[in-house]
């Protein structure tokens, strides 16, 4: 059931009342009123607090812990180690069958020996309250012998480079490259070809709510319950199964509200999986937040690339290959389950693509250092892509004295030019490149901008434009995970009842963190079934009740989980009328539901109610003869025809330099994005606007800073720069809708692609703000420093 | 352990509880009161997650000591909810979508009410200017202004000139 | 991130909070706003035993006139600073440089004695007593005493204050009715501490420009002045050689200890701090000239 067969489908999706319309979020309430409720607000009886002591140095031997004092210290009830947690919780090792020659190191959930990472746990502390964790964590003297530190990717593959973990032989996680083998022979042919090296900060997620979970072992039931923030609760439910040594069975995933995920929150944290690894030990309930010193030392960074990008081209601006070199510094271990190469592999995938080209040289590496554990955060490999891809593009216009739109013109790949196969090997579906750009440049008015931007150089003021063009991994089949031997599910599931008084319960396992996805799918259901909006209710996911599902991560929830409870919510239809034609001794094709009423198709008479029909499924099967109602439906989705659903867009950056000074000021954004079908367009818009600055952040102000010795100098709220709302600028948003046709919504995500896309827009404009001065610049951040060093100021 | 009595109004009640000296006044409200609002995201006074009223003034929950709460008034978001106080911007809030995980939203909430009491005239660089001290990871701001500046209007406040 | 464990005092008088402290010596800290000192004690950066609570000092909030004097009391917190109708009077420039202080929720709880007493170098309020020729009023055990601002920051961090003084009140002297001030400031973001800022105000007329003084912050280990510096620029000013000024700037700090900080570099600051000079007195005189 991939395809809108039937043309009572197309219909049903043409008379949509909440699909597409701007519905504020039902659970919007309690967020407003303070009624929301994260891991933290969650007390069980008994409950206890973890506090981890970490690792001070980047790389060291544990020679000795001795918590003998710390153990008596007040309100202290236990202290465990790594050795004390050995046998019972499994090491991680993050590798992936289809990821060839990938090597990674077991992580233990507390470091036992020698810790790799400043910030890795090493003793965890359980007390009555944090505080008097903490307390007892000083209490706690850790033998330590410091190690030569591995902190940069250009050296950490050298002869003479300390290897991390000598039995892997040298340390390189990944390497993987794609060459469709006629680049250099293009090269040579080509008029030009132009180089650039492009650097992107190691940075973090920075969500607001530190990463939290509670651990509740019922010994009595055998169960571990676990309440965690996080973005993929069957998951969870499956690792912590596995790691923990319980069945599947006995490990049930809760997940309530959540401040924010980004990607931070998709994966297996050490510190987490021993606090419950504690609740089972102490066999009460354990919690662990991460405070923000902790979140900055312990979350996943991401980033951290340095590509060296070529293209080849000719004087009339076509663009006739890529190549391109990329090297990215992850921690010392692979991060469990994901890996921690997936954003090298995307950037080897995709890099490019959209543009036409038959030359393709692409290889990466990852290569392990003892700086933070290291993965995917929102946009996955993308913003490095884009980037480099855009900017050399802009280059290239340059170089051939050519307009950098009229330059994309022509080498766009063509709206019709769909479905096609990349010469990276990405199957796209259909795009709408050639028609964002046309709508963005009409958007900005573009003629306008460059003419204020020519007079106002006059008066020494520089402003800058860049456009860029962007496209955007969503909907993921099990292409993703799956077949490299992961259990992370790439099918979502969608459970939709209608209970006897007529109102529609929505279980769903993907889940949401402020994007909306239950809001969309009340929507969806709503017209899916043909009841009002209000009378349609979503739980909060519960791996014992919700359907088995992937949960929130590559901007896959409107698609795929949305498809989920589209066809559930057809299905539940079918039943409910089903189910009335033999009330009403009517044929099924004589009603219709709209509304939550059942009505005549020919009068429009009202025929009976969905109270009605549940009075009578529920409480008078002895009036239905042989029939059996069937008022619950399970319908599961997995995107098939595609191994990922790709989006596209476009985006453009106003900004002024001060070139006295270095500052730039962000002035607009435009953004036109193509997600296919727009289950709601003012969570959709909101999801481009929060993605676009958190894009901002890194390019402007983001960078985690290590030291030689692989301390983080800047793990704080005021020297780690976060985008505030001084700084940031409006954002224009409009789309175009190229539906899908995987599914029969034909809604793609939409979640990412601002992320994806804004360090191009913000590179492009900036180059094109210092052209007057000759200068260039690829090394992000772009800080007051280095702009002024472009220009020769300092 | 020292503890001291502590003897405040909080929403508009007269309540006492006992706390530690050292316990900052988020942790106090959250743990004598079981109130689910007041919450920190840094503990070091930068993201304004933490934002409360005390005595009418907006402040760092997490940088003041529950003892210090002491004969003062103390209004949460809870607080502010049931009073119908900021009923309009919530409304706008929410309609808006001007908030996402809402983990940020009740200091949002409380700094915007202040800027909406404080403010002399309305524009959308005034509005951001106030709301500088609050971190949201989410919305990347916007549609939270949009929120302010409508209850701003609808309010009566004069539309005045932005400052570039 | 929990505070370790302390006592805590709330004195009703300054002379309360003098005995407390002289009870526990070194191991007790004045807490005036908390803005500073709570995130140093949620982090354990400092473990005091006592915190002594110096907001029960009502009289030491007073913001007041002393003859030519502006008095602002310790425990004032700086939004009352910035919106004092006195204060504006007084010393304009600190409702100028009260624009670029941190955010609302801190202001309404840090305090201008509090900020004087740490002496950031990048803190607004211990350049502009440095500006203004601040006398810093403190008491102690040996009763009272007065000491200007030149001589009570030493370095950084550390200002003329035993350890067991208190700041009562900073007097400001009143401003000549022609002066003007100008406080410009270069942040990343918006309340943010200082990459490079500066102060400076002079009286303007026709034109021209007399007393000019300036002060450098968020640069070195204290806010900064050079008096050869300040002629220097007023001459350039009134020779119309504004663009002379930035020259001068970097000239004259190139033998201060100018620190980097994590994002910029110690000979940018200088460089920034010689653009911030030249705009900033082209705003005193008016002349709109040097960019934006």
């Amino acid at each position: 059931m991939n395809a809108p067969t039937s043309r009572a489908e197309k219909s049903a999706l043409e008379k949509k009342r909440w699909i597409g319309a701007s519905v504020p979020r039902p659970n919007g309430r309690r967020l407003v009123e303070g009624a929301a409720i994260y891991v933290d607000d969650i007390l069980l009886p008994r409950m206890l607090h973890v506090y981890f002591v970490r690792s001070p140095f980047a790389h060291a031997r544990i020679k000795a812990i001795d918590t003998t004092v710390a153990v008596k210290a007040q309100g202290v009830v236990g202290i465990y180690t790594g050795a004390d947690l050995k046998d019972k919780v499994q090491p991680m090792v993050a590798t992936m069958a289809h990821f060839k020659g990938m090597k990674a190191a077991a992580q233990y959930c507390l470091a036992i020996d020698r810790a790799c990472w400043q910030g890795e746990p090493v003793v965890a502390v359980v007390a009555q309250t944090r505080h008097a964790a903490e307390d007892a964590a000083q209490l706690i003297s850790i033998d330590y012998e410091e190690l030569p530190v591995v902190t940069e990717m250009e050296t950490a593959l050298d002869a003479d480079a300390p290897v991390i973990h000598p039995e892997l032989g040298d340390n390189l996680c990944f390497t993987r490259e794609i060459d469709t083998g006629n680049f250099e022979e293009t090269q040579l042919k080509a008029d030009l070809v132009v180089e650039r090296t492009f650097r992107f900060p190691r940075h973090t997620g920075v969500c607001l709510e530190g990463r939290s979970v509670v651990g509740d072992f019922s010994a009595a039931d055998g169960r571990l319950t676990v309440y965690i923030s996080h973005q993929a609760p069957h998951m969870i439910q499956d690792c912590y199964a596995r790691l923990l040594g319980l069945q599947e069975a006995a490990v049930r995933v809760i997940c309530k509200d959540i401040g924010g995920s980004f990607g931070i929150k998709t994966h297996v944290y050490g510190d987490e999986l021993a606090t419950c690894a504690i609740s089972m030990i102490l066999r009460r309930p354990v919690k662990f937040v991460a405070d923000r010193a902790e979140s900055f030392l312990s979350d996943i960074h991401s980033r951290d690339h340095r590509v060296v990008m070529k293209m080849a081209l000719n004087k009339d601006g076509t663009i006739k290959g890529f190549k391109f070199d990329d090297r990215l510094a992850i921690g010392p271990y692979s991060v469990y389950p994901r890996t921690s190469v997936v954003e090298g592999n995307q950037i080897v995938n995709i890099t490019g693509q959209w543009y036409r080209h038959d030359a393709y040289h692409a290889t990466m590496s990852a290569v392990f250092t003892n700086m933070g554990i290291y993965s995917n955060y929102r946009a996955v490999g993308h913003p490095v892509a884009v980037a480099v891809t855009e900017g050399i593009v802009d280059v290239g216009a340059r170089a051939v004295g050519m307009d950098p739109v009229e330059f994309r013109r022509k080498n766009l790949l063509n709206d019709d030019a769909f479905p096609c196969t990349t010469p990276s090997g990405m199957k796209f579906e259909v795009m709408s490149h050639q028609k964002c750009l046309d709508k963005i440049v009409f958007m900005m008015d573009l003629p306008r901008l460059r003419r204020e931007q020519a007079a106002l150089r006059g008066q020494g003021i520089y402003r800058g434009i860049g456009i860029i063009n962007m496209i955007e991994i969503t909907n993921p089949s099990a292409m993703f995970y799956g077949v490299g031997g992961a259990r992370i599910s790439a099918q979502d599931g969608c459970t939709v009842r209608m209970e006897p008084s007529g109102s529609i319960v929505v279980m769903n396992g993907t889940g949401e963190q402020g994007q909306g996805t239950d809001t969309i799918f009340a929507q969806v259901a709503a017209d899916a079934v043909g009841v009002h909006m209000s009378s349609v209710r979503v739980v909060g996911v519960d791996t014992d009740t919700t359907p088995y599902g992937g949960g929130t991560w590559a901007s896959r929830g409107a698609g795929v989980g949305g498809e989920a409870t589209w066809q559930a919510g057809r299905a539940l239809r079918s039943n409910i009328l089903e189910l009335a034609s033999v009330v009403l001794e009517t044929p099924v094709d004589r009603i219709d539901l709209r509304e939550g009423q059942v009505l005549d198709v020919l009068t429009g008479e009202v025929r009976t109610s969905l109270a009605e029909l549940g009075r009578i499924a529920y409480f008078r099967p002895d009036t239905l003869g042989n029939f059996q109602a069937e008022l619950s439906v399970t319908r599961h989705f997995v995107p098939k025809a595609y191994p990922f659903t790709f989006t596209n867009g476009a985006i453009a950056c106003h900004l002024e330099v001060d070139v006295e000074t270095g500052f730039i000021k962000l002035l607009r954004f435009w953004v036109v994005e193509d997600c296919g079908t727009v289950l709601n367009a003012q969570l959709v818009d909101e999801q481009i606007r929060g993605a676009l600055v958190q894009g901002i952040g890194p390019t402007l102000y983001e960078q985690c800073l290590y030291d030689e010795r692989g301390q983080l100098l800047n793990g704080n709220m005021a020297d780690y720069i976060v985008p505030m709302a001084f700084e940031m600028p409006d954002i224009e948003i409009a789309h175009v809708c190229t539906p899908t046709l995987s599914s029969e919504l034909g809604a793609k995500g939409a979640g990412e692609a601002g992320t994806a896309g804004a360090p191009a827009a913000i590179l492009n404009a900036l180059n094109d703000a210092l052209s007057p001065f000759g200068s260039e610049m690829f090394d992000m951040p772009f800080t007051p420093e280095k702009v002024l060093r472009s220009l020769r100021r300092i | 352990m020292i503890k001291m009595t502590v003897h405040f109004r909080l929403n508009g009640e007269e309540v006492v509880a006992d706390a530690d000296p050292r316990t900052h006044a988020i942790d106090f409200l959250r743990e004598a009161f079981e109130l689910s609002s007041p919450r920190a995201g840094c503990e070091h006074g930068v993201c304004g997650a933490c934002t409360i009223r005390v005595d009418n003034r907006v402040v760092r929950g997490c940088l003041l000591l529950g003892v210090q709460l002491d004969g003062t008034t103390v209004e949460t978001i809870e607080g502010l909810t049931a009073s119908g106080e900021i009923a309009d911007l919530q409304k706008a809030f929410h309609e808006r979508n001007a908030m996402q995980c809402g983990f940020c939203t009740a200091g949002m909430l409380m700094t915007s009410q202040d800027w909406l009491s404080s403010a002399q005239g309305c524009s959308r660089s005034g509005i951001r200017e106030h709301l500088s001290g609050n971190y949201c990871r989410c919305t990347g701001y916007e549609a939270i202004v949009d929120a302010v500046e409508k209850v701003a209007i609808s309010r009566g406040m004069k539309i005045v000139e932005e400052d570039v | 991130m929990k505070s370790s464990a302390f006592a805590y005092e709330r004195p009703d008088s300054v002379e309360q909070a003098l005995a407390a402290k002289v009870r526990w010596g070194g191991a007790a800290r004045f807490l005036a706003g908390g803005q500073s000192l709570m995130p140093a004690m949620n982090m354990r950066l400092n473990q005091s035993e006592c915190l002594i609570d110096l907001n029960g000092l009502v009289s030491l909030r007073a913001i007041r006139q002393e003859g030519e004097l502006l008095v602002i009391g310790a425990m004032a917190c700086h939004a009352d600073v910035a919106l004092s109708p006195l204060v504006r009077r007084a010393a304009p420039v600190l409702v100028q440089a009260g624009r670029y202080l941190a955010h609302v929720a801190i202001r309404n709880r840090g305090t201008f004695g509090g900020s004087v007493a740490l002496a950031d170098p990048a803190g607004e309020w211990p350049a502009a007593c440095l500006l203004l020729d601040a006398r810093i009023r403190l008491q102690g055990k040996s009763g009272h005493r007065e000491i200007v601002a030149e001589r009570f920051f030493q370095g950084l961090y550390m200002t003329d204050m035993g350890e067991n003084d208190l700041l009562e009140s900073v007097a400001i002297p009143f401003q000549h009715p022609e002066e003007k001030s100008c406080v410009l400031e270069l942040a990343r973001r918006h309340g943010d501490f200082a990459t490079a800022a500066v102060m400076t105000r002079g009286r303007v007329r026709d034109g021209k420009i007399s007393y000019l003084r300036m002060v450098f912050y968020g640069v070195a280990d204290t806010a900064l002045r050079d008096v050869s510096l300040d002629a220097s620029i007023e001459k350039m000013v009134n020779q119309g050689a504004l663009l002379d000024v930035p020259e001068a700037v970097q000239l004259a700090l190139a033998s201060r200890n100018l620190h980097a900080d994590l994002y910029t570099a110690a000979h940018t600051k200088r460089y920034l701090c010689g653009v911030l000079a030249r705009r900033a007195v082209a705003q005193l005189v008016g002349s709109g000239f040097g960019g934006r």
